[in-house]
């Protein structure tokens, strides 16, 4: 497995988790496609907060990095990483390049 | 019943240390963190050298501490320091300085802690203010403006977190003899005790009963409050 393919599956993992604790079916079935932020998503800002904080465990647990997903551009629809399924797998991706 | 985790801030001496020896002498398990080593010792106790400024090594903290303890159920934003000096003769390194120690070393604990505890659905977390806050006192600018911060911060949280069950209030302490306020001329502390309504310096018990109040397991609604000693008027 690439790493990308390790982060698709951390992310994929933690959507259907919380698809599963939200009762959405979208999520549930979450692909790259998904949305995640804004009201076509379903989810609120505190199941976004904890699906985020579900993403950074997985990080750990496999890369055993210590990554914070936070970012000023997180509130903006448009702009926001956190908006789709695919854009929340490329910020991983690099956090994860990015030295600590 | 599983023994409650507590993460206190700022333990290695004065009210930190005190916080952890009530809360150990309660059977929680504590974790406590400062810049330099503790002296103490207990079975329950585990200290982390940690500066609270430093983001990255407070995130790895609070996830060590998530997967020793099994989950976060309270946090004392204690760490903390001051600085006395006129507005016009305080050097812009100390007012950087206080900033990220009270008011940066609060937001990141804050934050790496309401994460897990909103995934839990519960949590209880405790800022650290002063009564120089609401009384405006001369002299600590700085360390006011530090503490306003983290009030607001408080207030902010509790309505971002409320929702998750996670409870978010502050203590304001009148001075109470730790080291904190060692450095500070006996005419000042009298002066601000004149204008308490219960006219004496504070005790930890004091400040200790109303964490109490403010992190029983049972208090479920009382939120983004801030406390006061000494009958101060916030």
């Amino acid at each position: 497995m690439t790493p990308k393919e390790q982060i698709t599956e951390i992310v994929l993992r933690a959507v259907r988790a919380t698809g599963e604790s939200t009762n959405n079916d979208l999520l549930r079935q979450a692909t790259l496609e998904t949305r995640l932020y804004g009201e076509k998503s379903g989810l609120d800002s505190l199941n976004l907060v904890n699906l985020i904080a579900d993403v950074e465990l997985g990080v750990f647990e496999i890369f055993g990095r210590d990554v914070t997903l936070a970012d000023d551009a997180a509130a903006s629809e448009a702009r926001s990483p956190f908006r789709r399924v695919a854009t929340l797998i490329d910020y991983v991706e690099a956090r994860l390049a990015k030295p600590q | 019943m599983k023994a409650r985790s507590v993460v206190i801030t700022g333990t290695r001496k004065g009210l930190g240390r005190s916080l952890c020896e009530h809360y150990l002498a309660l059977g929680c398990t504590v974790d406590g963190c400062s810049r330099q080593e503790s002296t103490l010792r207990h079975e329950n106790y585990r200290h982390h050298l940690v500066d609270v400024t430093d983001e990255n090594a407070i995130v790895h903290m609070f996830r060590d501490i998530a997967r020793t303890r099994g989950g976060i159920d309270v946090l004392l934003n204690n760490a903390g320091i001051a600085a006395m000096n006129h507005v016009l003769l305080t050097p812009g390194e100390t007012a950087r300085r206080v900033m990220a120690t009270n008011f940066l070393g609060t937001f990141h604990c804050l934050r790496e802690a309401g994460k897990l505890m909103a995934r839990r659905g519960q949590g209880w977390i405790v800022n650290f203010s002063t009564v120089a806050v609401p009384l405006s006192l001369e002299g600590e600018a700085v360390y006011a403006a530090s503490k306003s911060a983290v009030e607001t911060l408080t207030r902010v949280a509790a309505r971002e977190l409320g929702g998750a069950g996670v409870m978010v209030n502050a203590v304001g302490p009148t001075p109470i003899d730790t080291d904190l306020i060692g450095v500070v001329p006996k005419a000042k502390i009298a002066s601000l005790v004149a204008r308490q309504a219960i006219k004496r310096t504070g005790e930890v018990a004091d400040l200790i009963r109303v964490v109490d109040f403010f992190i029983a397991p049972d208090n479920r609604f009382v939120t983004g409050q801030i406390i006061y000693l000494g009958g101060v008027d916030g």
